[in-house]
């Protein structure tokens, strides 16, 4: 199936569950609603014309800072073009976050007898930062979901002991969000520096 | 990786008699930090250190445990030295091989003039030019 059929066919098993979808680059993308997850990827995984068998990801974004501050490449001061010229029509642009909410939870899927690809976007709000997990269906999800709330404290409902896996026990905070100052150490033992 | 390449049969390591490495710390008489320490393996690496016998020496292999590299965040020790005493420090990203021997050579050098109140050996000289 390529990138065209698997949205097609996610949206005709699912009309309310998906709010957006595009094929940037060729990758097919689905921005889901969080309530629709579990029997999304349910279907995903047991659909015979689907069989995503393997999660091959699942992170976090987070959008609060997006467009706000453009950090120059490491070379801009140089002189040498960063990007594109502005004068090249972009035919194919990126759509943009998927959703006004401030964090997107990430899945990639991957089907072995079919080798087709999916990815699901899940726009999840900062004031009730809580989605379905998914480790009931892959075990992999399970350390994968551990390190998205480790780095950006979205919890998982139904997750089977959620708790840090990169940091550890004591660290508060969760680092990867963008209001974190990147160098703000919380050591164990020794000195701040 | 860089410890395995200096290890091997193009530089050697086993004729300056350090070819035996041995993963318990209580047999050991050297050890070498290599690779970046978080701060979540910071107090492992102290347990290690204090488990060994002394005499020991502590040889900081590489930039993250000198200074921390590159890595200026949350999670990276600084320098090895802020949590244990370091006698040679091997920077590089990752070090030549050549680097590491010299650093085991000044470790030799610096045993040989150790007395027992802990004087430091001289410095070798260095030519005042660098000559690129």
């Amino acid at each position: 199936m390529n990138t065209t059929s698997l949205i097609e066919a996610v949206r005709k098993h699912f009309p309310q569950a998906v709010s957006a979808s595009h094929t940037f680059r060729g990758d097919a993308t689905v921005i889901l609603r969080a309530e629709f997850l579990l029997e999304v990827a349910r279907f995903l995984k047991e659909d015979p014309e689907m069989r995503m068998s393997y999660l091959m990801d699942l992170t976090a974004v987070d959008y609060s800072a997006f467009g706000k501050k453009p950090a120059p490449a490491f070379f801009a001061s140089s002189g040498v073009a960063v990007g594109p010229s502005p004068e090249i029509p972009d035919e194919n642009p990126w759509p943009g976050p998927p959703g006004e909410t401030r964090f997107a939870v990430v899945y990639h899927f991957f089907s072995v007898p079919h080798k087709h690809r999916l990815r699901l976007v899940v726009p999840v709000d900062e004031a009730a930062a809580e989605v379905d997990s998914l480790a009931s269906l892959w075990p992999a999800a399970n350390w994968l979901e551990r390190e998205v709330w480790d780095m950006f404290g979205i919890r998982f409902r139904g997750h089977p002991g959620l708790k840090r896996i990169l940091m550890y026990e004591g660290f508060e905070g969760h680092p990867l969000r963008k209001d974190y100052p990147v160098k703000q150490r919380q050591p164990l033992i020794g000195p701040v520096n | 990786m860089e410890y395995m390449a200096t290890a091997c049969s193009h530089y050697d390591v086993d004729r300056f008699g350090a070819g035996l490495p041995r993963f318990s710390p209580r047999q050991a008489d050297v050890l070498f930090v290599v690779g970046t320490i978080s701060h979540k393996m910071a107090p492992v690496l102290k347990r290690i250190y204090e488990q060994m016998a002394d005499p020991k020496w502590v040889v900081a292999f590489g930039v993250c445990t000198c200074t921390g590299g590159f890595y200026d965040n949350y999670a990276t020790v600084m320098g090895i030295d802020t949590i244990i005493p370091v006698d040679v420090y091997i920077p590089g990203c990752p070090p030549r091989p050549e680097m590491v021997l010299d650093g085991l050579m000044k470790l030799q050098n610096k045993i040989q003039h150790q007395r027992t109140t802990g004087e430091r050996a001289v410095p070798e000289p260095r030519p005042e030019i660098l000559e690129r």
